[in-house]
């Protein structure tokens, strides 16, 4: 029963890491910027979302709706460090993520309360919690209350998938792809490509934001720390996803992206039976995201030489 | 009509490499004309397009087009009218895109990239008429990604894309360089075939002799910077390779090459 416990609980922070993912996709793959501002806009999302539930009484799906404009902003600004004033991506990345930890805490300030009562995932109706409660389901050893999570988060993941899936087939899509695989040639289209660098960052952040915020949620308190280490999460969700599903084809690349955060989110959870105290959590998430990449470029070099089908992704490691 | 008036470029000035290419260099294309631009390394050749697309700033002098100066105008604007083929095949197009995404977004060059759908599908004949009309056999692959075509299927890919929409200029910056002899030949029909159907002005660097002679209404050839040979016309068409690749020679020998 422990097992399935951690699985269940993998799978809770897996899709809501899903959502993280998606916008380093955008980040990371679309616009091959390695932008490490993450690491201060998952807490930001969260922090915001927080304030504007327990502070001025919005409802969850609003303030979550809400904290994208904070991320969207933050994005902003690592994108006109970076494009404006010719600061490397890293560094700009740094820069923000740096600048944030003390924004966050600001912030957090602010709250006089933490932990709220009511969240995305709690429902007012009796009828479709009892949906969650029948003994089929709480068979398995969990509560209802943990599937309905789920289930919740599934419908956010997906509806942000589409979403992305859809913008990034608009001109307005096409013009971010092309920033991306070749700037030379948007400007040869008459475009300013930083415009399109420093939407994609905004957009990017914004999301992961939103991540940041359902992940308040899902613990229904605000972390300060929650930040620390999404960067190399998100990447490690996004390669995994893009090594084994890039390349097949009717899976689409969000996805791809989306199974990968689950299964990287998995084997976190499943490290912690082994390490209860987590105290080598970190270290444990750098060898195997150092495993991952190691296993890309093998993965890669077995495909290149098998197979002429390609897909984006074997390039970015 | 394009204008070079009196332009000055220094590189790393102040230093000790410090190198003045043009000084009151002058150049005026008309409407029509087809240009081969011929030198040898280091003669500011590619400079000079890069001057013209502002991928690099003038020092001094203007650069006049229509009349009007562009020197204040940033590269990505100018390129609103000016059309480039790189030497790399790589750059005119985006690997990880189809050809149908490559060819829909050279075709919405100078309208708005909102939120409507990317590829119309209207278009997509009027693009496997295109791409028929190269013989590749590209017309099939409309769905494949440019990534995985040959290095001179993509350039005539970034040929018809640099050209479909309405131009000032076209500028050709050693477009065939990159390609085996075969390939380069086949490009070079084909930008000759594109040039003249359009009408368009075109500036076309190279370092083939034979194509600089074969094709265009004007060749120039650049030495150090100032431009030593400016054929036009009647004269331009009685040229031969020898007679060029004779002058050719003796600028190389005294650069010592």
């Amino acid at each position: 029963m422990l097992f399935l416990g951690t699985t269940i609980d993998g799978l809770q922070m897996g899709l809501c890491f899903a959502i993280l993912a998606l916008g380093v996709y955008i980040s990371f793959s679309i616009l091959d910027f390695p932008d490490l501002s993450v690491d201060g806009t998952f807490p930001l999302g969260g922090v915001v979302c927080t304030i504007l539930m327990l502070k001025l009484g919005l409802p969850p799906l609003l303030a979550i709706i809400l904290s994208f404009a904070a991320g969207f902003l933050a994005g902003t600004v690592t994108g006109v460090l970076h494009v404006k004033f010719k600061i490397s991506n890293l560094l700009a990345g740094i820069i923000v993520m740096t600048g944030l930890l003390s924004v966050t805490l600001a912030a957090t300030q602010l709250l006089t309360k933490n932990g709220m009562t009511t969240t995305i995932f709690s429902f007012r109706s009796e009828k479709l919690a009892s949906l969650f409660d029948s003994s089929l389901i709480t068979a398995f050893g969990r509560e209802g209350k943990d599937y309905m999570i789920l289930l919740v988060e599934l419908i956010i993941v997906v509806a942000f998938k589409l979403i992305i899936d859809l913008f990034l087939k608009t001109k307005l899509g096409y013009m971010l792809r092309a920033t991306g695989d070749n700037e030379k040639l948007v400007i040869s289209l008459g475009r300013d490509s930083g415009n399109y660098k420093i939407l994609g960052l905004a957009l990017a952040n914004g999301f992961v934001a939103i991540a940041g915020a359902v992940y308040a949620n899902l613990f229904s308190s605000y972390d300060n720390d929650s930040g620390s280490g999404k960067v190399v999460m998100a990447l490690a969700s996004v390669i995994i996803g893009l090594v084994i599903f890039g390349r097949v084809r009717f899976v689409k690349d969000t996805s791809a992206v989306i199974i990968g955060a689950v299964i990287y989110s998995l084997c976190l959870n499943y490290l912690v039976l082994v390490d209860s105290n987590g105290i080598y959590l970190k270290l444990l998430n750098a060898v195997l995201f150092a495993l991952i990449l190691i296993f890309n470029q093998k993965i890669s070099a077995f495909f290149n030489g098998h197979s002429k089908m390609k897909k984006g992704g074997q390039d970015h490691a | 009509m394009l204008e070079l008036k009196n332009i000055t470029k220094i590189f790393n000035p102040g230093s000790v490499t410090e190198m003045c290419l043009f000084e009151n260099f002058n150049l005026t294309v008309q409407e029509g004309e087809f240009v081969s631009v011929v030198g040898s390394n280091g003669s500011g050749k590619t400079t000079l397009l890069n001057l013209i697309c502002g991928s690099i700033p003038v020092d001094e002098g203007e650069i006049l087009i229509g009349g009007k100066d562009i020197r204040k105008q940033k590269e990505f604007f100018r390129y609103r009218t000016i059309g480039r083929v790189y030497q790399d095949p790589a750059l005119g197009t985006c690997p990880h895109m189809t050809i149908l995404e490559n060819m829909s977004l050279a075709d919405n060059k100078g309208k708005p990239f909102g939120l409507t759908g990317g590829v119309n599908r209207k278009r997509a004949d009027y693009y496997r008429d295109q791409l028929a009309s190269l013989g590749l056999g590209l017309e099939d692959k409309m769905n494949v990604q440019v990534g995985s075509l040959s290095g001179g299927q993509r350039q005539a890919v970034s040929l018809l894309m640099a050209t479909m929409t309405p131009l000032d200029f076209l500028i050709l910056d050693e477009h065939t360089a990159a390609l085996d002899p075969r390939t380069a030949e086949i490009i070079m029909e084909l930008t000759d075939k594109i040039v003249k159907e359009k009408g368009l002005t075109a500036i076309m660097v190279t370092h083939n002799l034979r194509y600089a002679v074969e094709y265009g209404t004007r060749l120039l050839m650049m030495d150090k910077g100032q431009i030593i040979l400016d054929q036009a016309g009647e004269a331009k068409k009685n040229m031969k390779t020898d007679d060029i690749l004779h002058i050719f020679n003796q600028i190389s020998i005294e650069c010592g090459n």
